[in-house]
């Protein structure tokens, strides 16, 4: 089971004070009570400090079956969903995103590297990061922590904890420790991060770094484009694997149908790859209910012969109420030839939010 | 292990936790940061509020409008105050809406006393939405109160007015549909923000009589009792249109001396469910009043600007329902 790194430790305790310090700055500013009140209790502290707050409980159980035989396996998470937004005299000041998530796996095979093996309890940190907005009215922001890597189409679509996922396991990172430039601006939407490569854990070791970052056009225009890029040595089992990646990413929307590609590619340690992902993908009026079909192909090399890998994943999301989704996956690769890997997966998860 | 996992899954879900719904991530959360800055281009900061919409409003705005919020508009949801200078300018809030092409998101810009000041579309999948709809949602709400939105829909609401149909040909569905989502935003906005709308109306009041010193000090006056007996003697149990149990006062005071009084109240007249902000002199002048949403119609605002500059009179000297509500309001909040 994985622990706390110091560095780790440090933010969650630096993000947990500030929450307590906070409770001094919420006052409506100006307000002609804010000019009287003053908050001196504890308990108005405390009542001060969970203003602007939201948390859930999420709770998840995902299970995967193999359906041309082998191995099934189970995940399950329970953790703290947490966001707070800061505030003092002069507004907003920051948001934090707190989300220390409990992971067990079992039967798993070839488990992340924050699992000990296959039947494993770990931290994992979903999303922890503090975001400061006070300089320049969310054009330029800085952001400390644990956040997305920025690139490609997961910048922009939320795919924490979710079954539907984009290309993150071509790199082999989704989240990263360190800082970003992020911003949005008339015309563009952007986010740079210099980051430590390391992933779930914050670890030096093998001294891995990333640079990453995408600038595209604005989410709520009906046409989003946008460009990436990717480069490090980003911390593996044994090692580090260097890449440098770019990557276009596109996204139109037309009434209920939202249709997204992606195109990346660059080199990874000795080997170049490419990789596109093509999604289709309509909602319910209510957007309770999504249908969406998505097509991968990546080419690279696998024992010094390059390889061209193809697969297509078919999934529904339905709401039961608001709080409580299901969602079921059927991903088929029509390239078997790659190890530990089965032709077709039915995944199914179970996710509850209180 | 799986099971001892779902059990546990299950016995969290049957607590009796206050089920509040966020359905979604919360990093997926961003604020709209670039339609705050397009429709208050002057502003230098905004502050964010987030409160809790629950069956309860639901149900109010059930009572004065013949649509509600649908169960996914439930929830923790944030309105931004948007402020030059620490000066409140006005208010965003974002409310999606369902049409028949799926859910259009609008971010809404209030004036403070919520009347509409501006409006973009946050999210609208509708090819050419920007330039075939937005025209005509800003022609229609624009500068409007909420009465005056609530007049563009027919008597039972369920629809434009036939003229306005007839003049919007086929966009007049999503105009519908724009303006049910206008008026349970205003609505949403006083009912679960009153608190912050009123306290920020009343500080622009003083800014604006008062100037921005900061030895211009409020005290919470509550009413008592005995007075709200001594009216209801006085008016012989008659109703009127302010709800005397809600009446709040609050002193100005400048190095210790009584500037003026602001009373808060609820009020009614017909469908219309609003909040007084008067301000008094200590001569029993009036001098300032706004209500929250803005006037019910024209009349009213004709009526009760007529007392602007004068001094409240007695009970049996008032003639017009105006009048009345400045002596009920008067007698409560002074000695």
């Amino acid at each position: 089971m994985s622990v706390l790194s110091p560095l780790q430790l440090c933010i969650v305790c630096i993000t947990l004070t500030s929450t307590v310090t906070a409770a001094n700055t919420f006052a409506a500013p100006g307000s002609p009570d804010s000019q009287q009140q003053e908050y001196s209790r504890p308990d108005e502290r405390l009542t001060a400090s969970f203003d602007n707050l939201r948390w859930v409980i999420d709770q998840s159980t995902r299970h995967n079956v193999p359906l041309s035989g082998g191995n099934s396996f189970w995940q399950h998470a329970i953790g703290l969903d947490l966001h707070k937004v800061f505030q003092n005299e002069y507004g907003d000041y920051g948001t934090l995103i707190f989300q220390p998530f409990l992971v067990r796996v079992e039967n798993l095979k070839n488990p992340p590297a924050f699992f000990d093996d296959g039947n494993d309890w770990a931290l994992n940190w979903r999303m922890i990061n503090f975001n400061y907005t006070a300089l320049a009215k969310g054009k330029f922001n800085i952001r400390l922590g644990h956040f997305e890597v920025p690139f490609g189409l997961e910048q922009n679509i939320d795919t924490n904890g979710t079954l539907r996922q984009y290309t993150f396991s071509t790199r082999a990172i989704k989240a990263d420790w360190g800082f970003s430039v992020n911003g949005a601006l008339n015309k563009l939407d952007y986010e740079f991060a210099l980051s430590r490569g390391s992933g779930n854990d914050y670890s030096s070791r093998h001294n891995p770094y990333l640079f990453s970052g995408r600038i595209g056009t604005p989410v709520t225009k009906n046409l989003v484009f946008g460009v990436s890029g990717f480069f490090g040595e980003t911390l593996q089992k044994n090692g580090t694997t260097n890449r440098k990646l770019l990557a276009v990413d596109l996204a139109y929307y037309f009434y209920q149908w939202e249709f997204l590609l992606e195109l990346s590619g660059g080199d990874v340690d000795d080997d170049t790859e490419t990789h596109i992902l093509t999604e289709a993908s309509w909602r319910s009026p209510m957007e309770s209910l999504h249908l969406y079909s998505q097509f991968r192909n990546s080419s690279k090399k696998f024992s010094g012969q390059r390889t061209s890998l193809n697969s297509i994943t078919v999934g529904i999301h339905y709401d039961f109420t608001s709080s409580t989704g299901l969602s079921g996956e059927i991903r088929h690769n029509f390239d078997a030839a790659l190890p530990n890997q089965q032709t077709s997966n039915l995944l199914l998860q179970l996710r509850v939010r209180i | 292990m799986k099971n001892l996992v779902l059990t546990l899954l299950l016995f969290l879900n049957l607590l009796p936790l206050s089920r509040v719904v966020e359905g979604r991530a919360f990093c997926a959360l961003r604020d709209p940061v670039s339609s705050i800055n397009n429709l208050f281009p002057e502003a230098t900061q905004h502050q964010s509020l987030v409160k809790a919409i629950n069956a309860d409003i639901r149900s109010e705005i059930n009572e004065v409008l013949p649509f509600t919020l649908h169960f996914n508009e439930l929830g923790k949801h944030t309105l931004y105050v948007v402020q030059k200078y620490g000066d409140a300018q006005g208010f965003v809030h974002v409310r999606s809406e369902l049409t028949e092409w799926g859910l259009v998101e609008i971010a809404w810009a209030l004036e403070l006393d919520l009347s509409m000041r501006n409006l973009q579309f946050q999210r609208c999948r509708i090819p050419g939405c920007d330039v075939k709809h937005l025209p005509n949602i800003l022609d229609l709400t624009v500068g409007k109160s909420y009465s005056e939105i609530r007049d563009l829909l027919s008597k039972d609401g369920t629809s434009l007015r036939p003229d306005l149909q007839t003049k919007l040909g086929d966009s007049h569905s999503f105009s519908y549909s724009a303006i049910k989502s206008a008026l349970k935003t205003i609505l949403v906005t006083g009912m679960a923000w009153n608190e912050e709308v009123g306290e920020l109306n009343r500080q622009a009041m003083i800014n604006r009589h008062y100037g921005h010193e900061a030895s211009v000090s409020v005290v919470d006056i509550p009413v008592n009792e005995l007075k709200l007996k001594q009216l209801d003697e006085i008016m012989g149990g008659g109703g009127s249109m302010v709800e005397r149990e809600s009446v709040k006062s609050f002193q100005i005071q400048r190095e210790g001396n009584m500037e003026g009084t602001i009373v808060t109240a609820n009020w009614r007249d017909g469908d219309y469910r609003g909040m007084y902000h008067w301000l008094f002199d200590t001569e029993k002048r009036v001098i300032d009043i706004l209500t929250i949403p803005n006037w019910p119609n024209e009349q009213a605002r004709t009526s009760f600007n007529q007392l602007l500059g004068t001094k409240i009179m007695d009970e049996e000297q008032c003639h017009t329902a105006a009048q009345i509500a400045g002596f009920e309001l008067y007698f409560l909040s002074h000695n």
